[in-house]
């Protein structure tokens, strides 16, 4: 895990996709529904690809709808796998949250992968079970996992429920493995939108610093250790907020 | 004109020294006036064109001399000096600009205005003054028709250029031959390429040792492995599964034994495969049943030996016993054979004296034979008695002799010799009655030795003699019921041993080939993402590169359209005056106007040099084709000349260096017109051998005065008697 100090915003809601497509479609309501209501509130999209593009296949690809496209319009938000790798580069303030999943997805995934290829509701049963003894992280292995592998799992997930369950399966575990950040209540709407609320963060579970930050703050408190010459400091600062 | 009211400089004067036909010093004067150089072919008359060419510039256009190494083309053939020397002066008003440069020294300078520059500065100076490069200076004031000689050739390239140096295009022809956009497109072409090789490279041996680690991972599972062992993990999980039943058979089997170490890698785990196998060694060798096994297995071979060699000796005293019976009962006891040998011996003796006494009855009948006769006998001497009437002593004596000795001493001695035998059978029979009993006692001893030994091999203390076998017995039975226990336990350990053994097999075959794979794909993977920084760089480059293949081939496409609206201007700027000039010069009753036109193409401008006839349309054709060669020079001359008017620069002067060549006589004598017209307008130098044409200059006129320099046979020196006349104004 990294050694970043990290601010978490108090909601974090997302919207999680699986395609194995070249890109993906926000409808209007989905993007509405990521809209911050208040300076503690964040919306993220997530998306999973598997399309036989070495670059990206089986990564998450995160970033922040609203600063990166804007306004929201009927026709819903096209993004191409494209698209994201440059919002990804254009939105440095999500690093953490992307060194967070980057950093621990293929092991996430490589210890749940027999839940996962059981079903939808023995993961999320698992999941939650773990997550709430606090002991999720502890089943990751400890040794490198392939990247072939990694892919294989991806693959055999997809072929063995269909992409619609096996998107589900791979949104929950996204959810979990963004909770496992330090958030107590994770909520996934199987329905509705956002797919997935992330709330309560906690502190203590995971050793983050936790304060009632605005994104504004966090930006002139990194700005201010640049300035002092504090590279370190400013480095280790890494907000999701 | 007046001189003073010329704006621009002109031809003062020219020195040369030691320049190619030029052995010495000559200097040519000019003083701004029109000239005329006028001498036969080789008296040196193109030497001071040249000369002029090289005191201002240095060097030649690569077409005419390679500057590598000038000094064979410019050194004076007669000179015995090394180097060369010219000098320029220019007058305007009543200015002066000199120009000097010497070969030996490689200096060049320029003096104007009471201050001498040199080298670059004079350079830059003389750009600043002349206003013009060197391509300038031959196509606009030195003219040679040499220059135009491409126009009447065949091959439409060579017209081409012939026209591009004429219009000055050389300087665009090299930026545009360096405006090549292919090669960046290759080098593109050839990023990309050395990607999508890699990557395929990568692709392949990724697929390759995923098949390999399939294979392994199959005869792993064959193995009772499953997915879950196939990482660091598993394998740590099987060794320690290992090392627990080694170290559990260890302690069941009484040997200490090192625990094994952790194994997550397939190094460790090689390692830890041969700590096991030594482990298992170990345990065969140090453990107490094998420890316990051979000792009993000593006593116990003791026991049987003693056991054995106790029978044996038994058997054989028995034996010894019955043999001795055996012959006792047959021949009697000692005492008995002894007895027997007795009077067998006293028979021996008395058949013996026997014989002795047939043999001394022989002999003396043998005597009284012989004595008999000798002496015809009639008593016989040994009994004293007369045989009866009609015997024959002798024969009598004989035929008792020879009964004696053949029947007689023959059953005596026959006697002796069975007497004897019999003897010495008994002997025989007494002799071997000793032996037996010798034997008999012999293995006796050795029984009681085997007796003591097996007593010993069950350390006991005593035992009685009845109750030895019985419990030999009994001892071997019970150690070799303690050693099937052994035995036995030691088979269970085997089996033990054989599982802790094939783990460790099925961890070195099955389980570390699939690690090995694994670590060989982690390693190509690292490789991968190495190689995807590296693609992104090169990806990057392959953009640059096409992106300069872009840039310059729009830069190429810039140059070719400033090279057509350069040619454009110029054309349409010299072309009223080429127009006059044509007509002037080439006078075709048909043909009489001249049309030149830069036409664009993709990666070139085609000039095309037509005529047509004026009012006729569709009558356009190419100059070439319809002209003469002297027309087509006229039509060339008349152009070159158009444009050096046209085309502004710091200098009024027009060197014309043999404008005759190929013109028939009216040509001659328009072109001498021609002349004579410029000079109105600037400062004319023409250099020509040809007579007619000079003959047409001095009638025709120039306006003021005119020098005409007349060089004579050359002798190493050009031989130039000059003179001012008065022309025409």
């Amino acid at each position: 895990m990294s050694e970043a100090i990290w601010l978490l915003p108090r909601i974090l809601r997302a919207e999680v996709k699986l395609t194995t497509s070249a890109g993906v479609v926000f409808d209007k309501r989905e993007r509405e529904s990521l809209v911050p209501r208040n300076a503690s509130t964040l919306g993220i999209v997530a998306v999973l690809f598997r399309c036989a593009d070495h670059q990206v296949d089986g990564r998450w690809l995160i970033a922040d709808p609203n600063d990166y496209w804007g306004e929201i319009t009927e026709a819903g938000l096209h993004i191409s796998k494209e698209d994201l790798l440059r919002a990804e580069r254009g939105q440095p303030s999500l690093r953490g949250m992307r060194e967070h999943v980057g950093t621990n997805w293929k092991a996430f995934l490589q210890a749940f992968r027999e839940p996962a290829l059981a079903g939808l509701d023995p993961l999320k049963k698992e999941l939650s079970r773990l997550h709430i003894d606090g002991a999720i992280l502890l089943r990751l292995p400890t040794y490198q996992v392939l990247d072939l592998d990694h892919r294989e799992t991806v693959s055999a997930i997809i072929s063995a429920h269909g992409e619609s369950v096996a998107g589900q399966i791979f949104q929950a575990l996204f959810s979990y493995l963004l909770a496992s950040a330090g958030y107590r209540s994770v909520t996934i709407n199987t329905v509705g939108v956002p797919d997935v609320e992330l709330g309560e963060p906690d502190g203590e579970r995971v050793g983050y610093i936790l304060g009632p930050f605005s994104q504004e703050e966090v930006s002139r408190l990194h700005s201010y250790c640049e300035a002092a010459r504090d590279q370190m400091l400013a480095k280790r600062i890494t907000t999701i907020l | 004109m007046a001189r003073s009211e010329h704006k621009r400089w002109r031809l003062k004067a020219l020195t040369l020294r030691g320049f190619r036909g030029i052995s010495g010093e000559q200097t040519l004067r000019f003083d701004g006036f029109p000239a005329v150089l006028h001498g036969n072919n080789g008296t040196g008359k193109s030497t001071f064109s040249i000369g002029l060419h090289w005191v201002l510039f240095g060097r030649m256009p690569e077409y005419v001399l390679e500057n590598k190494s000038p000094d064979k083309f410019l050194l004076s053939v007669a000179s015995e000096e090394d180097g060369y020397y010219g000098e320029v002066v220019f007058q305007r008003d009543r200015n002066e600009a000199v120009f000097r440069r010497d070969s030996e020294s490689n200096d060049f300078t320029l003096k104007l205005d009471g201050k001498v520059h040199k080298d670059e500065k004079a350079e830059a100076r003389r750009d600043e003054m002349l206003g013009l490069d060197m391509l300038t200076f031959v196509r606009a004031v030195l003219l040679q028709q040499s220059r135009i000689r491409g126009l009447l050739l065949d091959e439409p390239k060579e017209r081409n250029q012939a026209l591009d140096r004429l219009l000055g295009m050389e300087p665009l022809d090299v930026l545009g031959d360096l405006a090549k956009p292919k090669e960046f497109e290759t080098a593109a072409v050839a990023w990309r390429e050395k990607i999508e090789n890699e990557r395929l490279e990568l692709k392949a041996g990724e697929d390759l040792l995923t098949k390999q680690r399939e294979a392994a991972q199959e005869h792993a599972r064959e193995l009772k492995f499953l997915n879950k062992d196939f990482n660091p993990e598993g394998l740590n999980s099987a060794v320690t599964a290992l090392g627990r039943a080694l170290q559990d058979t260890g302690k069941k089997y009484d040997v200490e034994l090192a625990p094994l170490p952790k194994a997550a890698t397939v190094a460790e785990a090689d390692k830890v495969c041969k700590l096991a196998a030594d482990g298992i060694k170990k345990i065969r060798r140090d453990c107490q049943l094998q420890t316990r096994l051979a000792p009993l297995r000593v006593k116990l071979t003791t026991l049987n030996t003693a056991k054995g060699n106790l029978k044996s000796a038994t058997d054989q005293v028995s034996d010894a016993m019955l043999k001795l019976k055996a012959h006792t009962k047959k021949h009697g006891d000692a005492k008995e054979q002894a007895k027997r040998r007795a009077e067998l011996e006293a028979e021996r003796l008395a058949a013996e004296e026997d014989l002795k006494a047939a043999n001394s009855l022989k002999k003396l009948l043998s005597d009284a034979l012989a004595f008999v006769e000798s002496r015809e006998q009639r008593q016989c001497p040994v009994c004293e008695q007369t045989p009866p009437p009609g015997t024959d002593l002798a024969v009598a004596l004989k035929r008792r002799v020879k009964s004696l000795a053949s029947e007689t001493v023959a059953a005596k001695e026959k006697a002796v010799e069975e007497a004897n035998q019999r003897f010495q059978d008994s002997i025989k029979i007494l002799e071997q009655t000793g032996l037996l009993e010798k034997a008999v006692s012999k293995e006796q001893e050795w029984l009681d030795r085997c007796r003591q030994e097996a007593i010993k091999a069950m350390e006991a203390r005593e035992v009685p003699e009845y109750k030895l076998t019985s419990r030999l017995d009994e001892a071997i039975s019970e150690l070799e019921s303690e050693e099937k226990k052994i035995k036995n336990g030691l088979e269970d350990m085997e089996k033990e041993l054989a599982m802790v053994e094939l783990k460790e097999r099925n961890i070195k075959d099955g389980l570390i080939p699939v690690l090995k794979k694994r670590d060989e794909i982690a390693d190509l993977e690292k490789r991968a993402r190495r190689l995807e920084k590296m693609h992104e760089k090169d990806e990057q480059k392959a953009d640059r590169m096409k992106q300069f293949a872009a840039d310059i081939d729009r830069i190429r496409k810039a140059i070719l359209e400033a090279k057509g609206e350069l040619a454009d201007r110029s054309l349409k700027r010299a072309g009223p005056r080429a127009q006059e000039l044509y007509e002037i010069l080439t006078r075709h009753p048909f043909f009489d106007t001249l049309k030149i036109r830069p036409t664009r193409l993709k990666n070139k401008v085609e000039y095309s040099f037509q005529v047509s006839a004026s009012g006729q349309s569709g009558s356009e054709r190419e100059a070439r084709l319809v002209l003469s060669d002297g027309q087509m020079t006229a039509a060339a001359m008349g152009l070159t000349y158009a444009l050096a008017e046209t085309t502004e620069h710091g200098l009024d002067l027009l060197y014309v260096d043999d404008p005759t060549q190929n013109l028939d006589l009216p040509s001659k004598e328009a072109m001498a017109k021609t002349i004579a017209e410029l000079a109105h307008r600037k400062q004319i130098v023409v250099a020509t051998q040809d007579e007619d044409f000079v003959n047409y200059l001095k009638s025709e006129g120039v306006p003021g005065l005119a020098t005409f320099h007349h060089f004579r046979e050359w002798d190493g020196q050009p031989n130039v008697e000059s003179s001012r006349i008065g022309m025409k104004a």
